[in-house]
């Protein structure tokens, strides 16, 4: 799961000072797609703490991440923007304590039901902005995109840099999250996750409240969905209820299948992949889903770890230092 | 071994205890104690509800009658893992560890289960008072050399000996042990005799085996099962000399 030899590590720093620079290089129209790309990432890897790390496949994931962008709007009524420093706390525990209604109430099940009752519970959350006004209807709305601000100082943003600040705004937050994973599964609370993914079983005869632990990983899994949600509100500046829907949630598992489900990058790569994919497919034919579907099929089929599985010549992959006594490595 | 002191209450107990599989009754009314300091090892032929009855005891099924006390409170409805927490360690029939981890992160996940909760945010590398816990429970049970292996990866006997590994490093009160010379050749169920024998003079052990050679030699009392219920009960010679016993169960062996 984790960035274990020093040439993955040098790949992903290196990944990021590119990802830094693509503002620099890219029409404004790829830097829009890219800031969406990075948005999708962050809902990926935020899935890939349940699916990856602790063994739980939630179709109800979307609820988070489409909660937070309506909870930016809700927070604009007037129209006037307020500081993200504002919205996206409060964005992000409205997506945790929903997140803690709908784990504690799916997470008594298991596998296939579990999947079902996650997949009822997104959907709800859906029906709700869709068919009540609250949210807009099924229309969506428009919002005042948060800003850059604190007290009174405010970035100074000329139109067109506001969306090269969103992109390194979603970059930042996604190379936190990022880092914030990696030592969430180094800890003891991250084995015990990793226990409950080889053996929930033993791990129950081992002493441990497995239920607790999976709650508390799905609640901040959906906290970190809504940091993502709220990306979406502060890049779109628009809200309709597809966010929520159970098509995005699918989405972002495809992106942890495309990428991997055996690493905490794979996600990103996937989700990158995948938006790289959707363009591509919608340049060369109208029939855009059937094309996307076919690749992630050829992928996942010819990579059964996804595109992290794909590897550098052996030469490169030393590790950094003898496999630690703790923790074998488990697997890519 | 150590005789209770009299009036002593057991460290474990069952009462009546029962448990139904639809029409079928696999445990019933089976009452039984265990001392502290003692060997109890239950036997009986395959389907004598042992298992189900290690089961009941580990929380694993919820008794359908009865009650179970340990060191005299009720923990009958309390899931496994409280059981667990309580002070009821149980090793599994059919080798249960988690294979794609380290012989040591096994063992250190069964310390950190019990473990006072105190900053689970800091990074398991640094807990060293777990990760000391865990090499000494692997050198107890002889496996201080393989600490980084896989568990996976290591042999069956050694595997079973993880097993008790992860048994003792949540300090139990009591040990359940289920057939943990299964599957063993002559050699490893040698060595695991050794370490059977040793762990009987400081914890009470509920042992069930069916080598009845090792059993007659370690057991201080003994509690002989057939068809759900408690056939006979008592020390190693009486139960050798029990004609009920012999005739369903012992054979030519006693």
């Amino acid at each position: 799961m984790l960035p274990q030899t020093l040439a993955l590590r040098i790949t992903l720093a290196a990944a990021v000072v590119v990802l830094a620079l693509l503002p620099m290089l890219a029409s404004p129209y790829y830097v829009e797609l890219g800031s969406y790309a990075l948005i999708a990432a962050m809902l990926a890897l935020s899935l890939q703490l349940l699916v990856g790390a602790t063994g739980i496949v939630s179709l109800g994931h979307a609820a988070f991440y489409g909660l937070a962008a309506y909870v930016v709007y809700f927070l604009t009524p007037d129209g006037a923007p307020r500081s993200m420093f504002v919205t996206l706390p409060l964005a992000v525990l409205a997506s945790g304590l929903l997140a803690l209604v709908v784990g504690a109430l799916s997470l008594r099940t298991r596998g296939f039901f579990l999947l079902m009752v996650t997949l009822a519970f997104g959907q709800m959350v859906f029906f709700v902005f869709h068919d009540t006004k609250i949210g807009g209807g099924t229309d969506g709305a428009f919002l005042a995109r948060p800003i850059v601000s604190l007290l009174d100082w405010q970035l100074p943003l000329t139109r067109r840099q506001r969306p090269i600040a969103v992109y390194y705004v979603a970059l930042v937050l996604l190379v936190a999250m990022y880092l914030f994973l990696v030592v969430l599964l180094r800890s003891l609370f991250g084995r015990v996750l990793e226990g409950i993914r080889v053996n929930e079983h033993r791990m129950q005869a081992l002493g441990y409240s497995t239920y607790r632990y999976k709650l508390a990983a799905f609640v901040i899994a959906g906290m970190l969905a809504g940091v993502a949600g709220h990306m979406w509100a502060m890049h779109r500046g628009f809200v309709n209820p597809e966010l929520v829907g159970w098509h995005r949630s699918a989405e972002a598992l495809l992106m942890i299948l495309l990428g991997g489900l055996g690493t905490l990058h794979g996600p990103i790569l996937g989700a990158i992949a995948f938006t790289g994919l959707g363009e591509v497919a919608q340049l060369i034919t109208e029939r855009k889903l059937l094309v996307e579907g076919a690749v992630v099929l050829l992928v996942v089929l010819a990579l059964p770890q996804g595109l992290s599985g794909l590897r550098w010549p052996r030469f490169l992959s030393r590790k950094p230092r003898a496999a630690g006594a703790l923790k074998a490595r488990s697997h890519g | 071994m150590a005789e209770p002191a009299a009036g002593a209450r057991p460290i474990l107990a069952t009462e009546g205890l029962t448990r139904r599989f639809g029409g079928l009754i696999a445990v019933r009314d089976v009452s039984i104690t265990l001392e502290r300091g003692e060997l109890h090892a239950v036997i009986g032929p395959n389907g004598a509800g042992k298992t189900t009855l290690v089961s009941l005891l580990a929380g694993e099924l919820r008794p359908s009658a009865g009650r179970i006390l340990l060191d005299g409170a009720d923990i009958g409805g309390e899931p496994a893992w409280r059981r667990t927490r309580a002070g009821i360690g149980r090793s599994f029939q059919r080798t249960n560890v988690f294979p794609t981890l380290s012989a040591l992160e096994n063992v250190r996940l069964a310390a950190q289960a019990v473990a006072p909760a105190g900053n689970l945010l800091r990074p398991a590398s640094r807990a060293r008072e777990l990760i000391a816990t865990a090499e000494a429970a692997l050198a107890r049970v002889g496996l201080s050399g393989v600490p980084g292996r896989i568990a996976g990866a290591l042999s069956h006997g050694e595997q079973r000996q993880l097993e008790i590994a992860m048994t003792l490093a949540a300090a139990p009160k009591v040990l359940l042990l289920d057939e943990p010379l299964a599957g063993m050749g002559p050699e490893e169920g040698h060595r695991l005799t050794g370490l059977l024998k040793d762990l009987a003079r400081e914890h009470a052990i509920l042992l069930i085996e069916h080598d009845m050679d090792f059993v007659f030699a370690v057991a201080d009392r003994m509690t002989v099962m057939a068809e759900g219920t408690v056939l006979a009960q008592g020390r190693p010679d009486e139960i050798r000399a029990n004609r009920e016993v012999q005739d369903a169960y012992l054979g030519g062996h006693a």
